[in-house]
């Protein structure tokens, strides 16, 4: 494989998806993803905000991330990522790790979260290099999706959990807020 | 009856100066009560009735209105006041012409009366009678001489006329008047002599004109109009090396008002818009060159350019001017570069250009053009595409236009501009209905856009779904109630539109009723101006004022009038050419009733 030159990091702003918009936030999964969300799916995303958000470059949308807050008997909760897709062209730019890195700030700044997680299909080499390039920790077990994707084949996956209080941001991720 | 019959005892008279102050405060209840009082004793009081008349008048009982006021004109015909009332109430119900004839009638038995004097000034204006209107002013100054306004509109008047010597001596005797200037009416007096030399300057007195603004010029507050005019009034005396110089002060000021460019092409020797020498341009080239470096932000000074550069040179200066566009993302580069494609070999370089960049960017990140190390970001790309689309539909390859429309949607479809640019292009290509669904994909995007959301109206409109195309609209209107609350907002596209797909559709009473209801728009916005000739008058916004009536003038000139006119003629013909018989429709039925005289077009022209 060649080496890929380093592109410089692309300037975003975050944008909470609202009623108003969530069509865009719905174009960019049916770019990004081959199974197809329902609207079940972006109405749960929607109720978690400020968590779900999407990444504008310029001004439009090139990047969501969206999350569902699980509660656990305890009290506290836990927030899976459903999740993470940057529009290819714009790939490689810093965006989903700055995205990545915001969801664990404002986790971290909310008491009753202790723990994010997320599935990712063994096979997906791109979104593990990130994940990890990214500190989080793979966690060994395999389970398999059942949810939300519905015209796809339950695939195995990888759980990738991360403690909220162990996470150390990397360097570079901030985000000016508009 | 004899007008001695008609005077009222003291205490009487005391009501009836009460009904007229109630009728001025709006305190119609209280004027009613009044006048029923005095009726309860005189119930043939000519005045009385009158005033009653025009009180219920504005309580919207029109028809009481007009028994009360004719009969109390019956009971006492040489009451000036009931004529006057009665010419207030046609007027009020816009029928000008029979408001004149009251209101000299008024005249004839009190010709001094300066109310009536000025309401009727109001309608001769109203109604372009000029001579009638410069002769009510004459006799409204030698009544009142020491009255500004009086000076002011009897100028106007011999403006309007054509009499510019007159209404520049009305002017200059009327500064003889004044002593002094109170600083309360500085900005006032400033306008005046503003408003002279604009009198001046369209008589054809160019050095009287630029001799006013000489002589006034510490006393003229808008100094920017002041400049302007004298730019003009250079340019047009030929001292065009006075007007650059007015015209470089100006850009100083403003480097993005094209006026001002023009004005300085043409103080430079070039008439901007017509061919131009090779020796010309290069004075233009150069004189641009020095202005780019006095005002590198402006946008103007480096569009300018693109209009009457070459060749090379042009190629370029459109180079580094589109950089920047396509860096920054600007939707409308297009649109702004559009008129440069009147020149065939402009538009041919241009795409070659976006081609080259096109097929560069992908592999190396880079415009072809610019030198350098720096790497683009990866929109510059697609907005590259789109300018392409964009380009290829304006040259008429629809094909070539959709190809690069779908590889920029593919790209990051995220932009809600190229979903709109994709409506237009298949819409051009003859498929408006497809043109409405990718529309309304767009606007589906952010629903809290009102653009977006008339222009996804418009292609419904466009493919004849006049229902989709109500039910887009509503999601912006007040209360969902979309045909009221359109109208009042005078939303002329929607019902020009919505005219046009009810006559395709062959629903001509539809059509109809929406092409009307332009009209009466152009005639409420004709009927608004009554109002700014007293208010202009007394702020002194003369040469604004002017300007306003001139409008009014060309009003049934505007794009929307003439796209309603036709249509309605169209669909007084369709109606016309109805098989009433074969046709239960209701559009039938209804064609049966418009067909009678009411419908005919002279009564809502
Ligand atoms: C995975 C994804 C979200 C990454 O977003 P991105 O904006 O391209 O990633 P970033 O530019 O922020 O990359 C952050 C880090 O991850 C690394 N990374 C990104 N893509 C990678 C890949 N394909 N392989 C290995 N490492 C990768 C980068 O090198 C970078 O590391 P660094 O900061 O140490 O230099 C994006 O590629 C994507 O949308 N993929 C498709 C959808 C998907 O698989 N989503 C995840 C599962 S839901």
């Amino acid at each position: 494989m060649a080496v890929e030159k380093k592109l410089s990091p692309l300037a975003i702003s975050l944008l909470q998806p609202s009623d108003k918009n969530v069509n865009v936030l719905k174009k960019i999964h049916s770019q990004i993803f081959s199974s197809s969300y329902q609207e079940k799916f972006f109405t749960d995303s929607l109720e978690c905000l400020p968590f779900t958000s999407m990444a504008l470059y310029s001004d439009f949308a090139v990047a969501a991330i969206c999350c569902r807050l699980e509660k656990l008997p305890s009290g506290k909760s836990t927030l899976y990522i459903s999740t993470l897709g940057v529009l290819s062209p714009y790939r490689g730019r810093g965006i989903g790790k700055k995205l990545l890195a915001n969801v664990m700030k404002l986790a971290k700044e909310d008491q009753k979260i202790d723990e994010v997680y997320f599935h990712v299909p063994v096979n997906n080499a791109e979104a593990t290099g990130f994940l990890k390039s990214c500190g989080f920790a793979v966690e060994g077990h395999r389970e398999t999706i059942q949810g939300y994707t519905d015209n796809c084949d339950p695939v195995d996956c990888h759980v990738y959990v991360q403690s909220v209080s162990d996470w150390v941001a990397p360097e570079g991720v901030e985000i000016e807020e508009i | 009856m004899m007008k001695g019959d008609q005077v009222l005892p003291s205490k009487e008279a005391n009501l009836f100066k009460q009904i007229v102050k109630f009728y001025e405060t709006k305190q119609y209840k209280k004027g009613i009560k009044a006048a029923d009082q005095i009726l309860k004793k005189f119930p043939d009081h000519g005045e009385t009735l009158a005033m009653k008349g025009l009180t219920l008048n504005c309580m919207e009982k029109k028809e009481e209105a007009y028994e009360y006021v004719l009969r109390g004109l019956k009971y006492d015909m040489k009451s000036h006041v009931c004529w006057h009332v009665y010419g207030l109430l046609y007027r009020s119900d816009r029928d000008y012409r029979q408001a004149i004839k009251c209101y000299r009638n008024a005249l004839r038995l009190d010709k001094d009366n300066l109310q009536i004097l000025r309401d009727l000034s109001l309608l001769q204006i109203q109604m372009r009678d000029l001579s009638g209107f410069a002769e009510t002013r004459q006799q409204l100054l030698m009544l009142k001489p020491n009255n500004r306004n009086n000076w002011i509109a009897f100028a106007i008047a011999q403006h309007l006329h054509s009499s510019y010597d007159l209404a520049g001596k009305i002017l200059m005797a009327y500064e003889g008047t004044l002593e002094g200037v109170p600083v309360s009416e500085r900005y006032e007096h400033g306008e005046m002599l503003l408003y002279k030399a604009m009198i001046q300057e369209e008589s054809g007195a160019l050095n009287s004109a630029l001799e006013s603004l000489d002589k006034g010029s510490d006393q003229i507050i808008d100094v920017l109009a002041a400049k302007e005019a004298r730019g003009r009034l250079l340019q047009q005396t030929g001292n065009l090396t006075g007007a650059e110089a007015v015209y470089r002060e100006l850009l100083e000021m403003n480097p993005d008002n094209y006026n001002y460019h023009t004005g300085l092409q043409s103080s430079l020797g070039t008439d901007p818009g017509s061919e131009i020498t090779p020796d010309q341009r290069a004075t233009l080239q150069a004189a641009y060159e020095d202005l780019f470096e006095k005002y590198p932000k402006s946008t103007g000074v480096k569009r300018i350019p693109l209009n009457f550069l070459e060749g090379d040179h042009f190629k370029a200066a459109v180079q580094s001017y589109v950089t920047r566009f396509l860096q920054k993302g600007i939707p409308s580069l297009f649109s702004d570069l559009s008129s440069l494609y009147v020149s065939t070999a402009k538009a041919d370089i241009l795409e070659k250009m976006f081609e080259e960049a096109v097929s560069s960017l992908p592999s190396s990140d880079k415009l072809p053009w610019c030198q350098g190390e720096t790497l683009e970001e990866p929109a510059v790309y697609v907005w590259a595409l789109f300018y392409l689309a964009q380009h290829y539909n304006h040259r008429g390859a629809s094909t070539k236009a959709l190809e690069k429309i779908d590889a920029a949607i593919a790209h990051t479809p995220t932009i809600i501009d190229f979903y709109l640019v994709k409506a237009r292009i298949l819409n051009e290509a003859g498929d408006p209905k497809a043109a409405a669904i990718v529309a309304d994909e767009g606007r589906s995007m952010d629903l809290a856009d009102r653009y977006l959301n008339s222009e996804a109206t418009k292609w419904w409109l466009q493919a004849d779904q006049v229902e989709s195309a109500q039910d887009t609209i509503a999601l912006f209107t007040k209360d969902g109630d979309q045909g009221n609350n359109l109208h009042d907002m005078q939303c002329m596209w929607y019902e020009v539109e919505a005219g046009n797909s009810h006559l395709r559709c062959e629903r001509f009473g539809k059509a109809l009723k929406l092409f009307k209801a332009v009209a009466e728009h152009f005639a409420d916005i004709q009927e608004d101006q009554f109002d700014f000739h007293s208010y202009c008058l007394r702020k002194m916004t003369l040469r604004t004022y002017v300007k306003l009536l001139r409008m009014e003038e060309h009003l049934h000139g505007h794009r929307f009038y003439c796209m309603a006119a036709f249509g309605l003629v169209r669909a007084y013909i369709g109606i016309y050419d109805q098989p009433i018989a074969l046709e239960g429709s209701k559009s039938a039925v209804s064609a049966v009733s418009q067909r009678r005289p009411s419908a005919t077009p002279g009564s809502l022209l």
